[in-house]
């Protein structure tokens, strides 16, 4: 049903329940909340919770009255709050929710959605998902004030949205490269797609403000992009973590590792949802990623002072996806690849048939609506209140094509880079396949036993000598803590060359007294001649005076 | 009936992902061996490095039973090893090279371009990611130091948009060929060198543990032909005027010999830069401190790039005193004699 309603909104008619209607922004969210209750088992503990509030959701996002829109959305947030932990910062970010459903809660809207940005997991089971369900609600209001911008300031809010959301982009991407627990690690990194749409909004704003309908439009495409291509994807990355935390027996993830060994069918769903969340190309979080940028450089405003703001956010944009991809590595590699690093991991079994097809249709039905054609060309316009001609409809179907589907950009660049990809892709597995099959020995062997690599020296290697362990290399692994310390080393000064520069302080200052305390004893060697240099100075004053017209 | 520049076009392209992939491996040695000159110790040849990867292209795969680690690095080998290469091989398609005006000039996006480019690096650390302890970390080590270039991207980004409203490659670079790289287009030579401290000095070695066989050849292969790429764009925006036109020359002859003239102008680029680049990794000193002022280095040159773009090509406004200054002037002096 959600389908349908995005697709062909007419075709669901009104809605007879009072204060609901089938308005474009509700028919988005609904898509990206029942994605979500797809996911959840409702027969696994807490389950039937999280099918009720996304239940509960949906019914908001249809939702058009203000009354209903706060109480199905708090009703949606109260039914995943926890039992017992962390229920005041839930309780907190509802009540903002609620404050900001109410006419003329614009700023608490804002807030609610920077605010929703650093919700955590909420426990294991279906309640993992809850993350999703709260900052999905408060992505509904945010965005709902942010169409009526005729009635709110909207640059000051813009720069809150903006720098809210780059700020919860860097914390969130920190939090993920420098946690211990698998459950944090897979939350922080769903957060990436919240601030993404966080900043899509500000950046709507601005163009709003600047009177650019179509940057505009390129911000908002990259808004229902966020939520129809990258949401489903990030939802689907929570319940893999879960189910990895699971199978592995433990939160830590220096007790997980080598799950491809044991679960190969969870590992590569875990693969190809990672490398779909990866923000590089050719991804649909690529496509929001260029579609934000080009709206910030559509808004780049005429000097190097004015434009300092929009090319620091451009830069900031950058290093927000260069930390989620080293994210989503960190945990790739800390789970999936390696060896086990407890006995508890070599037990992990493998997801069942019914626990993979949720998943499976969920990213089915993802690829296939971004695939729709012009498919965000037709809901922006809507969303933004206008209609499209059908000759400009035609236009935009032709033109609008994204690398995950034909929508939102201005060019056929994405699709015919898939295609490219395909095909040279096609031609490398077969010339693989060809040189295994025929494989000539070689005819060169300098040392039998050595191979010769890049890292060896240039004349064949010269390793004197082999592994002499038993029972092979130690399956030693760099635990989490080696990734922090690396990144710490690397991006931050360390603790040794803040040591190593108070240590010079010290000694300049130790120098400094040393060198005053010599020079107040070597005084006597010069008052001998004092005298003299004293006259010789006064003669040179009186000279000057006297002899000077 | 196809044009002769459609067809010099589709024809030129073809011969790109050959050039690359011949050269890739000799400009990849050409680079170790300068390293090693100017560092003093003895220089392997230059054609090493195709000796190695045709070594590996018919080593036997390794016995799968031999350690528990194997079957799983194969696996992710292969798939890193077609990621890789298929990305770089699309990459090398999209940039100009010898000539500008290929058949995929309007798909040359520099987001495209350099974030495609990002994902064949990150393939090509993917399978020592599963290796063992040391290895690991060296590799999340390099991909650490690839990441660091992203938002330098951004800002090159910003410098095509400034000038030309586009972030298309092909578009830009015909609009610089006429100019000087020591006048107006003095902050592209500028990004040049952060693209080349961002990308081309980042290192692509391929770890020697886990992957062997034809897969490491692959992805010796895909490493090299990055860092080509990374100094092929980097010389692009230092010379744009060595790019060949090809609907300049109406002759096959003609055509022809501008292709020939812009590949051996690119080769000659690329020897330069790889100097340059040699001579510029006997400056750091240790591999942290690489990161650190490759990722600042860059930084600072992007931003310094859009400084002097927005210094040099658009002009200032008087701010607002003065021109009331001059007005008052004006009207005190009437226009007239004094």
């Amino acid at each position: 049903m959600a389908l349908v309603a995005l697709i062909w909104p007419a075709a669901a008619g009104g809605i007879p329940v009072p204060g609901m209607g089938m308005q474009t922004v509700g028919t988005v969210f609904l898509f990206s909340f029942a994605m979500t209750g797809l996911l959840v088992n409702a027969r696994s503990q807490s389950g039937w919770r999280v099918s009720l509030a996304c239940a509960a959701a949906c019914f908001a996002a249809l939702a058009v009255h203000p009354l209903l829109l706060a109480t199905a959305g708090a009703a949606a947030q109260l039914l995943v709050l926890p039992s017992r932990q962390r229920l005041s910062a839930g309780c907190l970010r509802m009540l903002l929710f609620v404050s900001g459903c109410a006419p003329g809660g614009e700023w608490a809207a804002c807030i609610a959605a920077l605010t929703a940005g650093c919700a955590a997991s909420r426990g294991r089971g279906a309640l993992a998902l809850a993350p999703s369900v709260e900052m999905g609600c408060s992505l509904l209001i945010l965005i709902r004030c942010c169409l009526q911008s005729q009635v709110i300031p909207a640059r000051q809010m813009a720069f809150v949205l903006l720098v809210g959301g780059v700020t919860l982009g860097f914390g969130r991407a920190l939090k993920a490269l420098s946690t211990r627990y698998a459950s944090s690690a897979f939350a922080s990194i769903f957060a990436a797609s919240h601030a993404l749409a966080v900043i899509a909004s500000g950046l709507f704003l601005l163009a709003s403000a600047a009177d650019s309908p179509l940057c505009g439009q390129a911000a908002l495409s990259a808004f229902v992009l966020d939520l129809l291509c990258v949401w489903p994807v990030a939802v689907a990355l929570l319940h893999i973590g879960d189910l990895t935390v699971a199978g592995g027996g433990s939160d830590r993830l220096n007790r997980l590792g080598g799950l491809i060994l044991f679960a190969p069918r969870l590992a590569a769903l875990f693969a190809v949802v990672a490398c779909a969340y990866l923000l590089l190309p050719p991804t649909g979080g690529f496509s929001v990623l260029w579609l934000l940028a080009e709206t910030a450089l559509g808004l780049l405003p005429e000097g190097y002072a004015p434009a300092l703001p929009s090319i620091v956010l451009l830069a900031s944009l950058g290093a927000i996806v260069a930390l989620f991809s080293l994210a989503v590595l960190r945990l790739v590699m800390l789970v999936m690849l390696g060896g086990p690093r407890t006995p508890r991991m070599a037990g992990c079994t493998d997801i069942t048939e019914g626990t993979i097809q949720p998943i499976l249709v969920c990213l089915v039905v993802t690829a296939v609506t971004s695939c729709v054609p012009g498919l965000i060309a037709r809901l922006t316009p809507r969303l933004m209140g206008f209609s499209l001609t059908s000759n400009e409809m035609s236009v935009n179907v032709l033109t609008a094509i994204t690398l995950v589907g034909p929508d939102g950009l201005s060019s056929w660049t994405p699709i015919a880079v898939m295609l490219m990809l395909l095909v040279v892709a096609v031609i490398v597995i077969i010339l693989r396949q060809r040189a295994r099959v025929s494989l000539p020995k070689s005819a060169h062997i300098v040392f039998s036993d050595v191979t010769p690599s890049e890292e060896t020296l240039w004349s064949d290697g010269l390793r004197t000598r082999s592994s002499w362990l038993p029972f092979g290399e130690p399956l030693l692994w760099p635990g989490s803590d080696a990734v922090a310390a690396i990144l710490k080393q690397t991006v931050l000064i360390s603790s040794a060359s803040f040591r190593d520069a108070r240590y010079r302080v010290f000694k300049v200052f130790a120098l400094a007294v040393r060198g005053g305390k010599v020079a107040i004893a070597g005084i006597h060697r010069i008052e001998i001649h004092g005298l003299a240099v004293v006259l010789l100075l006064t003669a040179l004053a009186l000279w000057a005076v006297t002899v000077r017209p | 009936m196809i044009s002769l520049p459609f067809f010099l076009s589709i024809l030129l392209s073809m011969t790109q992902l050959v050039v690359v992939v011949m050269f890739a491996p000799l400009i990849a040695g050409f680079r170790v061996f300068m390293s090693a000159r100017l560092t003093g110790v003895a220089a392997p040849p230059v054609l090493r490095r195709w000796y190695l990867i045709a070594t590996q292209w018919c080593a036997d795969s390794p016995d799968q039973n031999s350690d528990p680690l194997t079957p799983q690095t194969s696996i992710v080998a292969s798939c890193a090893t077609t990621a890789a290469m298929t990305t770089v091989l699309v990459v090398s398609l999209l940039v100009p090279m010898a000539a500008s005006g290929l058949a995929t000039a309007h798909l040359s996006d520099i987001f495209v371009i350099t974030l495609l480019l990002m994902s064949a690096q990150i393939a090509c650390q993917l399978p020592a990611l599963g290796g063992q302890a040391e290895t690991a970390t060296t590799a999340f080590r390099r991909l650490i130091s690839a990441s660091v270039a992203i938002p330098v991207l951004f800002l090159i980004a910003v410098l095509f948009f400034s000038v030309g409203a586009t972030t298309n490659l092909d578009v830009v670079l015909s609009g610089l060929r006429s100019g000087s790289p020591f006048g107006d287009d003095a902050p592209f030579v500028l990004a040049a060198l952060a693209l080349l401290v961002a990308g081309a000095a980042s290192d692509c070695t391929v770890s020697d543990v886990g992957v062997t066989g034809t897969d490491r050849a692959i992805l010796m292969l895909a490493a090299d032909c990055s860092s080509l790429i990374w100094l092929t764009l980097a010389g692009d925006l230092f010379w744009p005027g060595s790019l060949a036109l090809i609907s300049e020359h109406q002759t096959v002859t003609g055509s022809v010999g501008a292709l020939s003239v812009g590949f051996l102008l690119w080769i000659v680029r690329c020897c330069v830069l790889c100097v340059i680049l040699a001579a510029g990794n006997l400056v750091a000193a240790g591999p942290v401190t690489r990161i650190r002022l490759r990722g600042a280095g860059a930084l600072l040159l992007a931003f310094f790039a859009i400084q002097v773009l927005f210094g040099s090509r658009f002009p200032i406004m008087p701010y607002r005193g003065a021109v009331h200054e001059q007005s008052t002037f004006d009207d005190n002096t009437g226009g007239g004699p004094l």
